[in-house]
């Protein structure tokens, strides 16, 4: 039977050194000889199960490609070179148990000193990563306890999730790298005080969090990279949207405004994997109060917003926080039909052309904001037929 | 570690530099030379030495005069000669102390 390259987690910290080489040797031992690593993976490719005693020599720079004098040392001294483990440190192999790579504490303990150094120089790297994709998904919203608390749906669509998993997986890999520093500083100490060499328990809790914090990045890398190309908008004509407009309600005497920006002939789409689609549309009558500062509360228009969870429950939960913005008792419930499972009415008291209209069905959930002078729940056949189109 | 500052050098630190003393040298030579020298008493893991001719070339001890494939050729510098005398000084004058008391 065709046996394949096997992938594993370390089980300790990347920066444990006789931690990787004793479980680099396991994996010997059990017929997974070490081919190379990827990311946070490592890579064994299939084999007779060895003896081996592996040595990981700490890299004087960060391997960009391998140095051909250290190959040359390893192999005239009996070692194999099996390849590089996260361009951190080369790693050799002798079927020798008692080969010794390093014959000079004080030499080992100058070249651990001098890798520990770079790893902390290493930290002002991870910290400006931190940055750069915490502040890509932030929004001061995010940590508002109110906001969080009360519009949770509404921040899922916007950036929140991917927000949160940058956050998790974030912390989690500098944890991981404080732990993996503390791993490397203990290590040096044991050679320089001619100490027995013991895995710290930190070193396996680090290569623990690096573990999980596998899954959050990957998918916020999934993300990032989807939103650096596209931007996750997809704007389409209105044409052919089978968007409800300001005209088809108001009839051929509607007048709209020449801002584009207010008559849109587009219709605003995005969708991105970690968020939800959302659509908007908006259309507003032609009206002297533009530009002039005055109020654009009395100029008929019609505004729609539109948000498609993954879960209906959260659709119910967004319908909720549209309606609370305007008190729960303004609010009408209107009795589900044309396949909409919850119809919300608002009619503003002192200016009954004003109103909201906040349909919801399955994950799909619209909050209509209207200024004009026909009664909206007349068009909800087709604002339910605008639903279903999407 | 090996200087002035840093303490007196390790066996190790010591044959290197000694192995240049003559000639030129590459890797395999020095491992050679240190255990000829030595009869095998001084060892010297690739490792070791490894990291020591970086240091070394850091530290400006040593330079490189050759790269061929694999092998890369060094020469000791002014300062190398200099670290390495003091070093047998030191060594001198401890066994000068210890005779003086047999």
């Amino acid at each position: 039977m065709k046996q394949h390259t096997a992938v594993r987690f370390p089980p300790v910290s990347g920066y444990d050194i006789p931690g990787l080489e004793r479980w680099l040797q396991r994996m010997a031992a059990r017929g997974m000889q070490f081919s190379m690593t990827l990311g946070p993976f490592t890579l064994f490719l299939p084999a007779e199960p060895t003896s081996l005693r592996i040595h990981l020599e700490p890299a004087r720079t960060k391997i960009a490609e391998d140095d051909p004098e250290i190959i040359g040392l390893y192999e005239s001294a009996g070692w194999t070179h099996l390849g590089d483990f996260r361009k951190n440190f080369y790693v050799f192999a002798t079927p020798e148990p008692d080969a010794q790579a390093h014959t000079d504490p004080q030499v080992l303990s100058y070249a651990l000193r001098r890798f520990f150094r770079q790893k902390l120089l290493g930290g002002a790297g991870l910290a400006l990563l931190n940055f750069l994709i915490l502040s890509f998904f932030y929004s001061s919203r995010f940590t508002d306890p109110t906001y969080l608390r009360f519009y949770w749906a509404e921040l899922l669509a916007g950036d929140l999730l991917p927000w949160l998993l940058a956050l998790q997986g974030m912390g989690l890999t500098d944890l991981s790298y404080l732990l993996g520093l503390f791993s490397l500083w203990k290590f040096r100490r044991q050679i320089r005080h001619d100490l027995p060499i013991t895995t710290p328990p930190a070193s396996r809790l680090a290569g623990v969090l690096s573990a999980l914090a596998v899954l959050p990045l990957v998918l916020v890398a999934a993300e990032f990279t989807f939103r650096y190309f596209t931007h996750g908008y997809f704007p389409y004509d209105l044409a052919g949207s089978g968007f409800v407009t300001m005209a088809e309600i108001e009839g051929p005497e509607f007048r709209p405004t020449g801002d584009t920006m207010y008559n849109m002939d587009y219709i605003s789409h995005g969708d991105s994997p970690l968020t939800p689609e959302n659509w908007y549309y908006q259309q507003w009558e032609s009206n002297r109060v533009f530009g002039s500062g005055g109020s654009l509360a009395d100029i008929p228009h019609l505004e729609i917003n539109i948000t498609r969870y993954l879960l209906p429950a959260v659709a119910e939960r967004r319908a909720w926080e549209w309606r609370s913005w305007g008190g729960h008792e303004d609010y009408q419930a209107l009795e589900p039909a044309h396949g909409l499972e919850e119809i919300w009415y608002y009619q503003n008291e002192r200016n009954p052309g004003f109103c909201y209209l906040i349909l919801r069905k399955g994950g799909l959930v619209m909050r209509v904001e209207y200024e004009g002078s026909k009664d909206l729940t007349q068009f909800l056949p087709r604002f339910a037929q605008m639903l279903d189109t999407l | 570690m090996g200087g002035k500052d840093r303490g007196p050098l390790t066996e190790p630190m010591f044959y290197v530099l000694m192995s240049f003393l003559k000639r030129d040298m590459c890797g395999t030579e020095i491992t050679e030379f240190v255990a000829r020298k030595t009869r095998d008493r001084v060892r010297l893991g690739p490792g070791t030495l490894y990291t020591l001719l970086g240091k070394f070339q850091e530290e400006g001890l040593i330079q490189e005069t050759e790269v061929d494939g694999r092998k890369r050729t060094y020469r000791l510098t002014g300062k190398g000669r200099a670290v390495f005398q003091e070093e047998l000084d030191r060594l001198r004058a401890c066994l000068n102390d210890a005779e003086e008391e047999i």
